[in-house]
Parts: structure tokens; C-alpha cells; sequence
């Protein structure tokens, strides 16, 4: 017994291809089990790792993004794009770790005056 | 949602005109204002079995009278609630009977038979009532007029349910219904058209004469696993007590890269999405050196050479990036992005 959606135009009855399905019972969903903000102060030409108690017990999957105080884009983690031409960013998400008790963001500061890093992140089910 | 409803035999109205008359002693009319000698004519309307559950939100209601005859005459008159949970009919004078605080003026002049007169908006008097503790939908709504400064001899006659059941009192209710009662509609819609899901699902159920409320939401747990108790959601298949990614598209860019030995360049191409936030994207790369798809990174390229692959997000497009140092043996190489977007706003 399943319970299916299919995407408009296809045949619930005989579709097979997990893509044609908006929702499939057999399948599992990859659940969001966490989602918040976090604002950290880059002092000048420093690289830091910088840690936030997620609480789940687990080590979860952990997605990260970051927008540099002045700027008008968004980079995702181990994106050092800075000096990339048309952005110049000072600030780069080097990397996003996860244990059981804490996530860690390194992130480096390139530039001579302290930066603000906004970081948005996303902690995903472990699929068993 | 809309209540209306005509009264349904002749003890629901009832007059004073020196004595209380309703039921068999009623005949075709009653009426309200002032005798010859300044007494107040008064009269009682009683709606029964108004099904209105208790905690809505009354948006506007009006009571209707169909004149009995022609004349000229001025009355000026306030319409109260009955303010009973649920109000006897007009057996007995109900002029000792509770009124509700709340009341509208019902000022009229002149009569034209058979033309029918909307009082005021009496919703404040409605929402009185049915927001006592012992309302139930299903109870009965009274109102009784009082005179509010008639001159002597002035009265208004109406059609009685006894002379004229059509043109009886009529009351019409609109109102908003609370919210646990619609979630409560939905559930049983639900378990009436989709009984095959029924084991796995856990009702949106707030009313108390239904099964105990256990949470708001949809759960289907995997095989194995009791859906009714597991909070683990790596044990359930899906759960509304978890957001998930909501797909937007996906497809491939190709930038292509022209090398110079000894060279450092920055090459970048774009894709626009136009979803006017930042959203949550994903990214993978594959060029002549590699045989599959990878995450973004930095990758050797021989002889000192290397790539180095970036992406980020404007509220309008997807930038891809290519960083690299050439070394000695320069190539030129074609690299293809795999982008999926989703429409989560990262609220950037």
C-alpha cells in the first residue's frame, strides 16, 4: 500500500521513475531538522572557527551560506571566492563542520578592517 | 457562513398591550411603541435552534419585520438580546427576563403593508450571546423591544407567525466559524475520502467529542515503526513537523575556458532565476579531468596547474566561477555546472 503524487501529466498508476513522483510513500523525504541564523564579527586578517550548540544528539548533515556585511550575494561553504572579479569579497566561508553537540564555521577575514559574516544554515536528517 | 431563519409557530412572538398576549391568545399582528396612555407596547421574538457554534465571530446580523397595515406614525425603539444561553419561549411575559448589554436603536416612521423593515446591524447583540459560557449551537436567541421615546399613540403592528407564517420575523446571521471547527471538517473529509490512508495518518482532531487531539499535522512513519508514537523523524517517511527543500529547477552551464601558459584568470558565466531573494542552491562541476559531477572546490590540473570552482547567489541569478592558475601546459576546456535551485529563502 503507497501513497503517490505524481507531477502533472503523468500517470500515477504506471509511473516507475522517482522523478515523475511529487510525493511517493516508498520514498523517504530529506527532512529539515534545524534552520537558523547566526551573526559572528571577523576581526581584522584572522582566520576563526566559530561554534553554535545545534542540540540534536546526532551529527547532522549541515548545509551553510554566507552574506558578507556590505555585500549583495550569498556564498555557500569552502567558497573562497575572494578577489573573484565583480564581488571582491573580504570575507570567505572556508569551511562548515558538524560533531554531536556543535556545528563549526571557519571563516577568514582577508581585509585590514573587521567584517560582519551572516550565516544561514540548514541541519538535514542522517537517512539510516 | 450564513444562519437565517423564520420563526416557526406562534409562541415565538409575543406583545404587551396591556396584558401579555402570545401563542393561541396572539392573533395576526403585535406591535411596538406607545398607547394612548403612555404605556410601552412592547414585543419578544424568539429564534429556536440557532446553530451557530459557540466561539464565531459574528460579521453582521438583521432582524426582519413585515408590516401588518398602512398608517402614518413615528416610533423610536431599541432592539435587546434575551441574555439567556438559551431562552424560553413566550409562555410568560419575558419582560423580567435578562437583557444583553449591548442594544441598537430601531427608529421608524410610517407603515406601508407588506413591506419589509431590516433593523440596524445587531450583530454586537448576537456575539453577546453567544459568547456565554453556556451557549451551544442549537440553543435559542431571543430579543425584546423597549420603548426609547415614542410620543403617546404611536405603534408599529407586524405580522404575526399567526397571520401570516411567510412574513413572520426572520433573522439572518452571517458569521466566521472558529478555526478547530474547519480543522475539524477537514479531518472528516479526509477520513471519508481517503480511507485507504487512514492507518498511517494522525487526524487534525481539536474537538473534544471526537478522538483525543494527538497533533496538527500529517505523519507517515516507515515500515516497522508505530506512527503514533516515533519522534525520530529519521523513522518517518514524511512529517509536517519538518520543512523540506521545495524544488524550483535545475540544468546545466557551460564555460568555456581558453588557457594561456603561466596565466592566472577568473572566468564567470550566470544563470538568472529572478526569485528575488537568496535561494538555497546547490552546485557540481565536471570538466575534461574528471569523469563525473563534483562538489565545488580546488582541483589539480597537472604541472603545477590548477581549477579552482565557485558558485554564489544574487536575489536575480546564479554566478559560477572558474579560478585558475594555468602553470606550463596550458588547455582549453569546456566545464559544465549542475545547478539545482530550491525556494527556500536563506533570509539573507
Amino acid at each position: 500500500m503507497i501513497l503517490a503524487l505524481t507531477k502533472n501529466g503523468i500517470d500515477v498508476k504506471t509511473a516507475t521513475d522517482p522523478n515523475d513522483f511529487i510525493y511517493h510513500s516508498d520514498y523517504n523525504t530529506f527532512k529539515i531538522i534545524g534552520n537558523d541564523t547566526e551573526d559572528f564579527t571577523i576581526p581584522a586578517n584572522s582566520t576563526a572557527i566559530y561554534t553554535v550548540e545545534h542540540g540534536l544528539l546526532i551529527v547532522p548533515l549541515v548545509k551553510a551560506f554566507m552574506r558578507e556585511d556590505t555585500k549583495n550575494a550569498v556564498v555557500t561553504q569552502n567558497n573562497s571566492i575572494v578577489d573573484v572579479v565583480g564581488l571582491s569579497c573580504y570575507l570567505s566561508l572556508d569551511a562548515v563542520g558538524a560533531d554531536y553537540t556543535q556545528l563549526k564555521f571557519t571563516i577568514t577575514n582577508h581585509d585590514s578592517s573587521s567584517h560582519v559574516a551572516h550565516i544561514r544554515y540548514w541541519l538535514f536528517e542522517v537517512p539510516l | 457562513m450564513q444562519f437565517t431563519e423564520r420563526i416557526p409557530n406562534n409562541w415565538e412572538n409575543g406583545y404587551w398591550a396591556g396584558s401579555w398576549a402570545s401563542g393561541d391568545d396572539l392573533y395576526s399582528s403585535f406591535g411596538m411603541g406607545k398607547n394612548y396612555y403612555g404605556n410601552d407596547n412592547y414585543c419578544g421574538i424568539r429564534f429556536p435552534n440557532v446553530s451557530i457554534p459557540k466561539g464565531s465571530t459574528i460579521t453582521s446580523a438583521y432582524l426582519k419585520l413585515t408590516d401588518e397595515e398602512t398608517k402614518s406614525c413615528t416610533v423610536h425603539a431599541k432592539i435587546f438580546g434575551i441574555d439567556e444561553d438559551n431562552t424560553a419561549d413566550f409562555h410568560s411575559d419575558p419582560i423580567g427576563r435578562s437583557k444583553t448589554s449591548a442594544s441598537v436603536d430601531w427608529d421608524q416612521v410610517n407603515q406601508v403593508v407588506n413591506t419589509e423593515r431590516t433593523s440596524a446591524d445587531i450583530k454586537a447583540i448576537i456575539q453577546e450571546i453567544i459568547d456565554r459560557a453556556g451557549w451551544s449551537s442549537g440553543n435559542s436567541i431571543g430579543f425584546i423591544s423597549q420603548d426609547d421615546g415614542t410620543s403617546n399613540d404611536n405603534i408599529l403592528r407586524f405580522w404575526s407567525y399567526y397571520g401570516a407564517s411567510a412574513k413572520a420575523p426572520y433573522l439572518e446571521i452571517n458569521y466566521s466559524p472558529p478555526s478547530n471547527l474547519i480543522t475539524k471538517d477537514l479531518s472528516y473529509k479526509v477520513r471519508r475520502s481517503m480511507p485507504v490512508i487512514t492507518k498511517l495518518l494522525r487526524y487534525c482532531i481539536t474537538d473534544q467529542e471526537l478522538l483525543p487531539v494527538v497533533f496538527n499535522g500529517i505523519k507517515i512513519s516507515k515500515d516497522g515503526h508505530d506512527v503514533r508514537n516515533t519522534k525520530n523523524p529519521n523513522n518517518l517517511k514524511i512529517s509536517s513537523d519538518y520543512n523540506t527543500l521545495k524544488y524550483f529547477l535545475n540544468d546545466t552551464h557551460q564555460i568555456h575556458v581558453s588557457e594561456d601558459e603561466y596565466t592566472l584568470y577568473n572566468v564567470t558565466g550566470y544563470i538568472e532565476h529572478n526569485l528575488g531573494y537568496f535561494p538555497f542552491a546547490e552546485v557540481y562541476v565536471k570538466d575534461d579531468l574528471m569523469s563525473a559531477y563534483n562538489p565545488l572546490g580546488r582541483f589539480q590540473a597537472g604541472s603545477g596547474a590548477s581549477r579552482s570552482y565557485f558558485f554564489y547567489v544574487t536575489t536575480t541569478r546564479l554566478y559560477f566561477i572558474i579560478n585558475g592558475w594555468t602553470g606550463s601546459s596550458a588547455v582549453d576546456f569546456d566545464a559544465d555546472f549542475y545547478y539545482k535551485i530550491f525556494k527556500n529563502n536563506l533570509g539573507l
